[in-house]
């Protein structure tokens, strides 16, 4: 799931970000580069992809392994 | 539907004969306001008819060897592709009363055209001003006056008035980009989605909006019920003051600080704002409506048309360093531009149950947009943020400016980025009836120097107010903080009294354990036996109030103490917290 959440960041950034940047990166999307309609973006295509309803005011969704924790969370 | 653009009178421009432009669209049609379309409606409704305040003006330039004739056949086909462009708002709906949006399928627009004496592009900025100087009869007229400037037979720019009910930032962007295209001549493909097909989407079943709802409840239960809880003062003439600033240096140390903490420069000035409020306004918790733009969602990225709502976002600053306050900030400001898009009727709805059950009206009017294309900067200057000499250096280039001053806005506090892209471009709009003018230019500095400031060391936010040279306000004696939310004893309790209409009423503080709580004592009389009456008449009083809180519980006796100090003593009548039920609660059960 890891990998297919990076190239959802990927597509949201517009193919600013390139798949293995994300993977490899040790910091926050937006030190990444995403910009806030980019995230906007992400969420969206988070939620269509994995059927999940992703709250922003619950917690730490700006880092990659966040996003994977939270929705897994989520589809349990 | 027509339009005629009044006749403009510009130094240095010729009035050639007018054009006229038939147009006729792929569809006409009628359906209720899309939300983002009601936010922008609700606004012009706080103005007088015919007030030009949301009135944009704005010019195109014509580049190339395109003709007259060419010119104005994009023109058309411009009105053509967007819906928006033929719109008027008209009265309408199941009761007739409501506004409705009307999109003509055909009609004709009357273009101007000016010969220009010298510079085109600057003549046309001055007459797209002068286009924008009469308001727009949103229900009889298109939403959009337009005329060509020409340089010795040729055309060399479009001065535009642009009804912001037709337009925002946004739409603005896209109509530049496609211009030169349609001046070209070149058949761009049709919009697929137009604010018809938004309405639709928001009337479908079940509707969208229910997560920014909950949103809304919970960012209005943590506000303070006011920023501007403290005594108004004698407003300016006119009453509302806006002051600019373009300054590189506050653009490289907010990306400096953006970076370094793995936020958005949005979020740093969101936080950076929430800051010199809270510390001009004596608040640690910081509530600031946000502009969203709504344009990530399915569809309407690439819709012409007002798409943007508000949305409230609460930063809780907390007593650390500004630094500290910036993560939270970020998720606050990203959670609030998740959930901007909502049904304006059950926003408010929640809006008022949250002030029923505060007791008092929930004041929202500090406001925060940041209109930058895509959120951020591009092209600024290459100095690195650490070095503190080249930083300080930048600040030689930073300048402040008067914008204007009006007689009504809605907001007392409105920050603004502008969307120039090599320099924080920002803006500050004061209401001189609670903050002097000057408070405006001082946000300005302040926020520079807070940013600068932050990039060298750690600027705990309880020294924000003395670094930007902000004077806190004062409250006078009797002024008392009662959660978030600052309140004047000696106010309350006259309101009461007055409520009851026999003067014989008090308010007592209890500082008890737990959180602060106020106690309203009074008489009964028939009409004012209930808590619930009392409540009722207490809140209708307390209405647009910033100083008086609701006792969070009424006391009703048969008559008062024989001393000031024994109502606690008395016999009691009947007492309660006076918030049940609220009718006001009922349209929150259609969302689930």
């Amino acid at each position: 799931m890891r990998e297919r959440v990076a190239e959802l960041v990927s597509k949201a950034s517009g193919g600013d970000l390139v798949t293995a940047d994300i993977l490899a990166a040790d910091c926050t999307l937006p030190a990444l580069g995403l910009t806030s309609i980019a995230y906007l973006r992400l969420i969206d295509l988070l939620e269509v992809e994995f059927d999940c309803e992703l709250d922003l005011d619950g917690g730490h969704l700006d880092t990659l392994d966040g996003l994977v924790e939270h929705i897994a969370e989520q589809r349990k | 539907m027509t339009a005629s653009p009044p006749t403009a009178q510009v130094a240095g421009l010729t009035a050639l004969p007018p054009r006229t432009v038939e147009f006729r669209g792929a569809r006409g049609g009628q359906a209720a306001l899309t939300w983002g379309q009601q936010g922008i409606w609700r606004s012009t409704r706080w103005l007088d008819d015919g007030d030009p305040y949301f009135n944009l003006p704005w010019t195109l330039p014509v580049t190339g060897d395109a003709g007259l004739d060419a010119v104005l056949r994009a023109v058309g086909r411009l009105v053509e592709r967007h819906e928006t462009l033929r719109t008027a708002f008209v009265p309408g709906g199941e009761d007739g009363r409501s506004t409705v949006q009307r999109v003509s399928r055909e009609g004709r627009l009357t273009v101007g055209v000016y010969e220009a004496a010298a510079k085109p592009m600057s003549a046309a900025r001055a007459l797209a001003a002068e286009l924008a100087a009469t308001g727009f009869d949103y229900a009889a007229e298109l939403p959009i006056r337009c005329a060509v400037v020409c340089r010795r037979g040729k055309p060399r720019a479009l001065a535009l008035a642009l009804s912001h009910l037709a337009l925002d930032g946004w739409s603005l962007s896209m109509v530049a980009e496609e211009w030169p295209r349609l001046v070209a001549g070149e058949d761009l493909p049709g919009p697929d989605w137009q604010p018809l097909d938004q309405a639709a989407f928001e009337a479908s079943d079940p509707p969208p909006g229910g997560q920014a709802l909950r949103h809304w409840r919970n960012a209005l239960a943590s506000a303070p019920r006011s920023m501007f809880d403290f005594p108004a003062r004698e407003p300016e003439e006119p009453r509302f003051v806006r002051h600019g600033m373009e300054s590189p240096s506050a653009a490289v140390a907010a990306q400096a600080l953006a970076a370094r903490h793995g936020v958005t420069t949005s979020s740093v000035l969101t936080v950076a704002c929430a800051a010199l409020l809270g510390a001009v306004t004596g608040h640690d918790t910081a509530a600031m409506q946000l502009i969203v733009s709504n344009r990530h969602h399915q569809g309407t990225e690439a819709m012409a048309g007002p798409a943007a709502q508000d949305g409230l976002c609460v930063v809780d600053l907390g007593d650390g360093t500004f630094a500290d306050a910036l993560p939270g900030g970020h998720r606050s400001t990203m959670a609030t531009y998740r959930n901007g898009h909502y049904d304006p009727a059950l926003v408010l709805a929640a809006w008022q149950a949250e002030a029923w059950r505060r007791g008092a009206d929930i004041d929202l009017d500090a406001f925060f947009n940041d209109v930058r294309r895509a959120g951020r900067w591009q092209g600024l200057p290459p100095v690195d943020a650490r070095d503190a000499g080249a930083l300080a250096a930048l600040r030689d280039r930073t300048r402040t400016f008067f914008v204007g001053a009006y007689p009504a806005v809605k907001a007392k506090i409105f920050f603004a980025t502008g969307p120039a892209a090599s320099t924080c471009e920002f803006y500050v709009l004061v209401d001189t009836a609670f903050l002097p003018s000057d408070v405006a230019v001082r946000m300005l500095t302040g926020l520079e120097e807070l940013l600068v400031l932050a990039v060298a060391e750690e600027v705990p936010l309880d020294h924000v107010a003395k670094i930007a040279g902000l004077d806190p306000v004062r409250r006078p004696a009797g002024w008392t903080e009662i959660g978030r939310d600052w309140v004047s004893l000696p106010e309350t309790e006259a309101l009461l009294r007055r409520v009851c209409g026999t003067g014989a009423a008090a308010v007592a503080l209890d500082e008890g354990e737990g959180p602060a709580r106020l106690t309203g004592y009074l008489v009964a009389r028939p009409g004012l036996d209930t808590p619930e009456a009392v409540h009722t008449a207490f809140m209708r009083a307390a209405a647009g109030r910033t100083d008086v809180l609701a006792p969070h519980h009424y006391v009703l006796c048969a008559e008062p103490p024989a001393d000031p100090g024994g109502w606690p003593g008395l016999p009691r009548l009947t007492e309660g917290g006076g918030r049940e039920p609220s009718p006001l609660n009922e349209p929150l059960g259609k969302v689930t």
